[in-house]
């Protein structure tokens, strides 16, 4: 606790949402609550140690930013302790207090001075700002005449020029070239050795594994992971590509329809839980959030915990029945009409619908368990929800069957639905796993992809040296003829190649189970570095059968691998944007 | 409510508000020269707004009520000045202070980013506005100087109290300021309430007549608005010449300090969640 420069305890932060503005006088007018409340934050918890560099890392809208805010005392908390120990200088926001008409010299001077400086100080730090920012004669001119990198470099010396005990970054470096970025890092370094804290926010999981030793990452408002840089940026990173390419695949709404009630592998758990979930219909055209506020389950048992209600607000497995808040459906925590209700919003890439852990207590371990599930939502919406159950013999979700539906006060629906849930073991588990396995969603999946060289190791080429990237991919029998399109990305994220297996004529795939798709660069463009693969096998455009309009993603696999280049003696400036690779298939494992 | 009142804690804000003054002095300066060179930049005349345009309604003002209406104060034994200087006595501190309500009204709102993404200390917003509006006041009441000194040949004694009547009304403006920009944070309308309030007003204080022209049912209305005892104070100092109205410097120095505590303690209470709502 002691050596903590922030410690963070179950901090929380809620944005009243009003319907109309005349609302808010309303309230303030008679003192009766007239909004509902959107939970940015809920319950985040952490400390950050003195010489800690942590990244902070999510999508857009998590709540990075709300939190930064709150630490550097812009934003009141709604709830929890928010402790900081030291001062703190905050580029909250790319573009400092810029008088565009005044010039760099008079900007930094009012920029020191909003930071608390006095004359003596800031005498002494404006060269150092002028050294750092190295805007030559520039200095001189108005803020007007600079370039977005320009006035990014002049805002990062000035921020950091006071030295402060904690930095506080929010994507700075997004402008800016490599030069100035590396001395950028070299500086927030600099800052953090001095026995200081760094908290950095980006997008760019490169940038947070540049600066940081740990990372948080926050998703919906909540902290999903935090460990260490490698770790969570892995994580995220992975999270992020699969998410990606799952929204790619469902994009085909036929699949969706008929893969909907299909078990996923994660969804399966061990005997002793039930795995719900509340779903929209898959014909729902509305794609608006939907408002839970209570689900309750209830049973017929001699003993006594026959009733249970799920904690809305946390996900914890010490309780009986728990909501699985990351990786499907389940939103922030909303505050209507005085009622804390959890969203349910449709979102692509994620699990559909929102999932529920419900424990199956001992006494049902081995024989039939009559439930009764009761639910509470807002109606504003012509479509009622579906509520569903793993079935582990089955390997499908089945759904619940609806007793009533009755309408409350205040536009609040009560739904009540009931099944029969019979008990499984662990080898039906086992089992389902296997069929979970085996079974495919798509004709066509791309295994695996690797770069060989002419004679380096895999994935591992020399510059200049010549080499090809063969993909695998394995076919079902029905397997439509398809395209293998390679993408190559630099680590950083810039793009380098892409290219469809049968840009200069269709590569017949049929009548194959195993496939390897050869990409051959027989000249090799790429200059040093590390790369990554991404693989997307979709329609060929050459098939007659097939209309344009209706070409169809098979399979997406986002960084399947990574080769990199490394450096020969000679180093030659080029790229390979322009490049046409020579692809080549091989057929093994022929049909019968 | 007690603490409103309770010495103890005002005179702990108070020595509060003047060290954070007194060490942001010069952010107040640079800032307040940022609020007017911004305002007229781009323009073709500039600056020259910021006197013009009360210039302007001044010389509005002494037409109509000195030429057409023929209104016909001073020029006697008892009050020898004329009725342009008691009519500028009064309306050059009711415009510089009106002026700097309408600037406090979104001080904050108006600097919504600056307060969202930056760490400093937003108590010097309401005050630059002040600061620049004093500015023009401070021009108004040299030319009145000058105007007087030519048509007089000489300035009563009593106006080297005129910088401790400008001291105690930019701790009004102060205090005022501190209550209407956390006001407007919350309540927007609080701009245009005062806009209104700066069109009426100019004819609730005794700035074009004097207190005896008022029909006896209304004469509370003048007792009861504080802006009456400053603008008595100033025509004490500017048309007089003698403390004439002795009441309205008690009130006025009494009533300047206490809003000047009471605005920073209300801004002070309000201002942790400034953020939140911005």
């Amino acid at each position: 606790m002691s050596s903590s420069v922030i410690s963070i305890e179950n901090l929380s932060q809620a944005y009243p949402i009003y319907k109309k503005p005349s609302d808010m006088l309303w309230e303030t007018v008679t003192g009766k609550v007239q909004h509902d409340l959107f939970w940015a934050l809920h319950n985040i918890s952490f400390n950050v140690d003195a010489g800690q560099r942590v990244g902070l890392i999510g999508p857009n809208g998590a709540g990075k930013s709300t939190l930064l805010q709150i630490i550097a005392g812009n934003l009141k908390p709604t709830s929890g302790k928010v402790h900081v120990n030291g001062s703190i200088s905050a580029l909250l926001s790319l573009a400092p207090s810029w008088n565009i008409e005044e010039s760099g010299i008079e900007n930094i001077r009012f920029n020191l001075l909003m930071r608390g400086c006095d004359n003596r100080q800031i005498k002494l730090l404006t060269d150092e700002i002028i050294d750092f920012a190295e805007l030559g004669q520039f200095i001189y001119q108005p803020v007007k005449t600079y370039s977005s990198g320009m006035s990014a470099r002049l805002s990062f010396a000035i921020g950091t020029a006071i030295s402060p005990e904690i930095l506080i970054v929010d994507e700075v470096l997004g402008a800016g070239d490599g030069y100035f970025a590396g001395k950028a890092v070299r500086r927030m370094k600099d800052v953090c050795d001095q026995g200081k804290a760094l908290l950095f926010v980006s997008h760019s999981t490169a940038a947070v594994r540049q600066m940081c030793d740990t990372a948080i990452w926050i998703e919906d408002g909540s902290i999903r992971l935090q460990g260490s840089v490698d770790h969570v940026t892995n994580m995220y990173e992975e999270d992020m590509a699969r998410s990606n390419d799952q929204s790619i695949r469902l994009a085909n709404i036929r699949r969706i329809e008929k893969n909907i009630h299909l078990v996923m592998p994660d969804d399966l758990d061990g005997p002793d839980i039930v795995r719900l979930r509340l779903r929209l219909p898959e014909d729902s055209k509305t794609a608006g959030a939907r408002y839970i506020q209570e689900i309750r389950f209830q049973w017929d048992s001699p003993f006594q915990e026959n009733n249970i209600q799920v904690p809305l607000d946390d996900s914890n497995n010490r309780f009986d029945s728990y909501l699985e808040l990351m990786g499907c459906e389940w939103g922030r925590l909303y505050t209507r009409q005085n009622v804390i209700v959890r969203m349910l919003t449709p979102r692509t890439g994620a699990k559909k619908g929102g999932h529920i852990l419900l424990k199956r207590p001992a006494e049902f371990a081995s024989q039939a368990w009559q439930i009764k599930v009761t639910w509470t939502e807002v109606f504003d919406s012509s479509t009622d929800l579906i509520l569903e159950y793993v079935d582990p013999i089955a390997v499908v979700w089945k759904p619940f069957k609806i007793l009533s539906k009755e309408t409350l006060s205040k536009g609040w629906i009560r739904f009540v639905a009931s099944e029969m849930l019979f008990p499984t073991d662990d080898i039906s588990i086992e089992q389902a796993k296997i069929t979970v396995k085996e079974r495919r969603l798509s004709p066509i999946e791309i295994l695996d992809a690797v770069a060989i060289g002419k004679k380096s190791l895999e994935n591992t080429i020399a510059e200049r040296e010549p080499f090809s990237i063969h993909v695998h991919v394995e076919c079902l029998d029905d397997a439509p003829p398809f395209c293998l399109n390679l993408i190559v990305y630099r680590t950083d994220g810039v793009y380098m190649f892409w290219q469809p297996s049968d840009y200069h004529r269709q590569l017949d795939t049929s009548g194959a189970k195993n496939i390897t798709v050869i990409f051959n660069f027989d000249d090799n463009y790429f200059s040093s570095g590390d790369y990554e693969i991404t693989a997307v096998a979709n329609t060929s455009p050459w098939h007659k059968d097939i209309i344009q309009s209706e070409t169809e993603v098979f399979d997406r696999k986002t960084s399947i691998s990574r080769f990199s280049i490394t450096k020969e003696i000679q180093t030659v400036q080029f790229g390979a944007v322009n490049y046409r690779a020579r692809v080549e298939i091989i057929k093994e494992n022929d049909k019968p | 409510m007690k603490s409103i009142v309770d010495p103890k804690s005002n005179l702990q804000a108070f020595r509060e508000l003047i060290i954070l003054l007194t060490r942001h002095r010069q952010l107040t300066m640079e800032m307040a020269k940022r609020e007017i060179t911004d305002r007229y930049s781009g323009q073709f005349f500039g600056v020259f707004w910021a006197i013009g345009h009360p210039l302007i309604m001044m010389l509005v003002y002494a037409f109509i009520f000195g030429f057409v209406f023929k209104v016909k104060i001073g020029s006697t034994a008892t009050m020898p000045l004329n009725y342009t200087i008691y009519m500028l006595s009064g309306l050059i501190p009711w415009m510089a202070f009106q002026e700097s309500m309408a600037k406090a009204s979104f001080a904050i709102v108006g600097n919504a980013n600056l307060v969202r993404q930056f760490v400093f200390p937003i108590e010097v917003l309401p005050v630059k506005g002040v600061i620049a509006t004093l500015i023009t006041q401070v021009i108004f009441l040299l030319l009145l100087i000058i105007y007087v000194l030519i048509s007089q040949h000489m300035l009563p004694l009593i106006y080297f109290l005129l910088p401790v009547l400008v001291f105690f009304q930019v701790l009004a403006m102060i205090g005022v300021s501190y209550v209407l920009s956390a006001i407007g944070v919350y309540f927007r309308d609080i701009k245009d309430l005062v806009q209104v309030f700066a069109v009426v007003g100019v004819y609730l204080i005794p700035a074009f007549y004097l207190p005896e022209y008022v029909p006896k049912p209304f004469l509370p209305i003048l007792y009861l608005n504080p802006f009456s005892y400053l603008i008595w104070c100033f025509q004490d100092v500017l048309y007089f010449g003698w403390f004439a109205h002795p009441m309205a410097w008690l009130v006025n120095i009494v009533l300047s300090l206490f809003i000047f505590i009471f605005g920073y303690r209300f801004f002070r209470k309000l201002r942790i969640m400034f953020g939140n709502v911005l």
